[in-house]
């Protein structure tokens, strides 16, 4: 199981720091907001696609991400070039498409755990506003370790309900998973505290 | 937040990421399919309460958002949070925290009725509200279009809300529910 959408290259786009990254990304969002021309919008579109072979991503994995997206777009589009108007629709199509070309190149060529730094160096000045930076990290931490946890508790649970002849029935999966999920906050949460952690 | 409000936070948005993980369900007659993840923001409502059931889906989001692949189907990234039905995923954790707020409120005399209305109104009248809302404003689609479009997913919705509310009544009665302990 893959837990990352990071594809490890050698290349600029990789090399820009992850906070550049994610300001050009809100930068951009901000600015196509601006402009209702298409020609415009559609310059900037490949402006961003030209990231794409810049950062030598596999277009297999680039597709993988984009199909779902690029389905809904052009169903977006077929419904506005019908309903409203073809002008209407493009510009509205080519924003979309601007946004989601900016997210998969930020995704495809930046770290996740650089990426979760950034966000807490952004979260930092909330902490008089009682957002506690530590704790913070530490949530993000142990979901991504909890991730594969429970799905293995989910394959261990179905399997206990199988040899009962239960498995079909997905009340009987969900019941147990929950309790001992329930109970697993409690041993987490105990042994937290045992070794002194001060939260 | 105690350091078992904050394990319980992750524990469940990791559950809701598990549940991205199981095969879609085709639903029968109409094809659509159905995947188990929204039964993560029922679950974290009805069994964690308002404001651990609400953060346990902002983590989650966030997540999501800076890149892993947590979304049903293997997808997540920031692209997602763009697309024209990212409403969706943006109602999630005020979903949780709705469900949450009324499971607590409801909670001396909680039963399998409250469990399934309360799931109704968070569960699927605010997801889609802001599912819709998302479609219409930002995207432009006419209103009586997005509402035809997602009416195939209410089906699928319906059974997510009978089993979160199943469990949450069920961890009631084992004495097993969050909410139910006295600290």
């Amino acid at each position: 199981m893959k837990l990352s959408l990071y594809v490890r290259r050698d290349s600029l786009v990789h090399a820009l720091p992850a906070g550049w990254k994610l300001s050009l990304l809100l930068i951009t969002g901000l600015l196509i907001l601006f402009t209702d021309d298409a020609r415009l919008l559609g310059a900037g579109l490949v402006m961003v696609l030209i990231g794409f072979p810049l950062a030598r991503l596999p277009l297999s994995e680039i597709l993988h991400q984009a199909r779902p997206l690029l389905i809904v777009l052009a169903i977006f589009f077929a419904a506005h070039a019908t309903f409203t108007s073809i002008d209407t629709g493009t510009v509205l199509t080519l924003r979309f498409a601007i946004m989601i070309a900016c997210g998969l190149l930020l995704t495809l060529t930046t770290r996740v755990s650089d990426l979760m730094s950034v966000l807490e160096r952004a979260l930092r000045p909330l902490a008089p506003l009682g957002l506690n930076p530590e704790k913070t990290s530490l949530v993000f931490a142990m979901t991504i370790r909890f991730i594969p946890v429970l799905a293995e508790t989910w394959e261990t649970v179905r399997v206990a309900q199988q040899a009962r002849g239960m498995d079909r029935n997905p009340l009987a999966l969900l019941i147990p998973m929950t309790v001992l999920t329930l109970r697993r906050a409690e041993q987490i949460s105990d042994a937290i505290e045992a070794r002194g952690v001060d939260l | 937040m105690t350091t078992r409000d904050l394990v319980l936070i992750a524990l469940f948005a990791a559950i809701t990421a598990v549940l991205g993980l199981f095969p879609a369900l085709t639903l029968p007659i109409t094809g659509v399919p159905v995947t188990a993840q929204t039964l993560g923001v029922m679950l974290a409502g009805s069994i964690l309460g308002a404001r651990r059931g609400g953060l346990a889906l902002v983590v989650f989001l966030v997540l999501v958002a800076v890149g892993l692949p947590l979304l049903a189907g293997g997808r997540g990234g920031a692209a997602v949070f763009s697309g024209v039905t990212a409403g969706f995923l943006f109602s999630w954790p005020v979903a949780a925290f709705v469900i949450g707020w009324l499971t607590e409120k409801t909670w001396d005399r909680y039963a399998l009725i409250h469990a399934v209305s309360i799931n109704v109104f968070g569960g699927i009248l605010i997801v889609y509200a802001g599912g819709i809302a998302w479609m219409v404003a930002v995207a432009g689609i006419p209103l009586d279009k997005a509402l035809y479009g997602s009416l195939p997913f209410i089906p699928g919705d319906a059974l997510k809300v009978i089993a979160a509310a199943t469990a949450a009544v069920a961890l009631k009665r084992y004495q097993q529910h969050p909410l139910g302990r006295t600290a």
